[in-house]
């Protein structure tokens, strides 16, 4: 059953109803003067009004776009908003909904990625990109210096094992023929 | 009288490094017939009679002569021993001469013909020597040893 009904809901709806209106209103208006535009004589006359005003009405909405991108207030409001703790509440809600890990899936399992990648792998700037990396300096002096190392790494490991069978295999013999082997003083 | 102590390398070492040197020489000989053999192919009918594979045969023993002794004259040690951190010098500590790896050369085949047993005095010798050491007056030392002459060498 339904409550008592909330008095901003209450405003709200009558301001979009107000809205609604004037916009119906506005349009009925307009009516006649798209009517006065097709008559022969006063048309061109009305219609380099209307289009100076289009031109005038276009201009103004430019100049208030740029105020408002350029107004402290709206950087004001975008700090405040994204250090607002209810933001990071509501983000940290919508990464942890399950509806949000659904649609993510749809849209990784989507033929539209598929189609990405091909294209992505298809696309000369990335040939590009892998033949800069490929042929940079640094990606071709770690490669070397990798290579070297292990390389470095194996013969040191063969050599210190030969090493050991050389003194084991000379020490096994000259305890046979009882010939120690003589130490430099 | 005293000594200084170098570290000669052992029969392991020296085993390793010469089948290393050999399975070089292998596959340049091989690379190099192989490429021959193509040719020989491309052009004509290539077949060998007995002086072809006499012919073979000394061009693959001077192939192998030419790589020990080159690298043993020039720089005293072969890729393999480079690898394996030793060197082959003669008495005064230098690089073997020419004429002093040709010797050795032969004295190395002298050791390898009775099963290796030419080897066999590297466990033994003071300064682990084959024959083939002895015969050119040689040592095989690890990089790093004291140079000059033997200094390690028992006083006669």
């Amino acid at each position: 059953m339904p409550g008592a009904a909330d008095p901003r809901d209450v405003a709200i709806g009558a301001v979009a109803l107000g809205v609604r209106t004037g916009a119906r209103a506005g349009r009925v208006a307009l009516v006649p003067l798209g009517l006065a535009l097709r008559v022969p004589v006063a048309g061109g006359v009305l219609r380099r009004r209307a289009d100076a005003l289009a031109a005038g009405g276009a201009a103004a909405r430019l100049q208030v776009r740029d105020a408002v991108l350029r107004s402290e207030e709206l950087d004001r409001l975008i700090c405040a908003v994204l250090e607002n703790e209810r933001t990071d509440q509501l983000v940290a809600r919508v990464l942890e909904s399950p509806g949000l890990e659904r649609l993510i899936v749809r849209v990784l399992e989507s033929r539209l990625v598929d189609e990405l990648t091909e294209r992505v792998l298809r696309s000369p700037e990335l040939e590009r990109v892998v033949e800069y990396v490929a042929t940079s300096p640094q990606v071709l002096d770690a490669v070397s210096h990798q290579t070297r190392s292990l390389a470095d790494e194996m013969a040191v490991n063969v050599r210190r094992r030969a090493e050991s069978v050389d003194d084991a295999a000379e020490r096994t013999v000259r305890g046979w023929l009882r010939r120690p082997r003589p130490h430099p003083a | 009288m005293s000594t200084t102590r170098v570290h000669y390398a052992g029969i392991a070492t020296r085993a390793l490094a010469l089948a290393v040197d050999v399975a070089i020489v292998q596959v340049i000989v091989f690379t190099c017939a192989a490429v021959i053999g193509l040719v020989g192919s491309l052009v004509g009918d290539l077949h060998l009679d007995t002086l072809g594979r006499v012919l073979a045969a000394v061009a693959w023993a001077l192939a192998v002569a030419t790589y020990f002794v080159t690298f043993w004259s020039t720089v005293g040690q072969t890729p393999a021993m480079r690898m394996m951190d030793i060197r082959v010098v003669a008495a005064d500590g230098t690089p073997p001469s020419l004429g002093r790896s040709i010797v050795r050369l032969v004295g190395l085949g002298l050791a390898i013909i009775p099963f290796f047993a030419g080897f066999l005095p590297v466990l033994v010798d003071d300064r682990r020597r084959g024959i083939h050491d002895m015969l050119a007056a040689t040592v095989v030392e690890h990089e790093g040893s004291p140079g000059g002459p033997f200094l390690s060498a028992p006083a006669p």
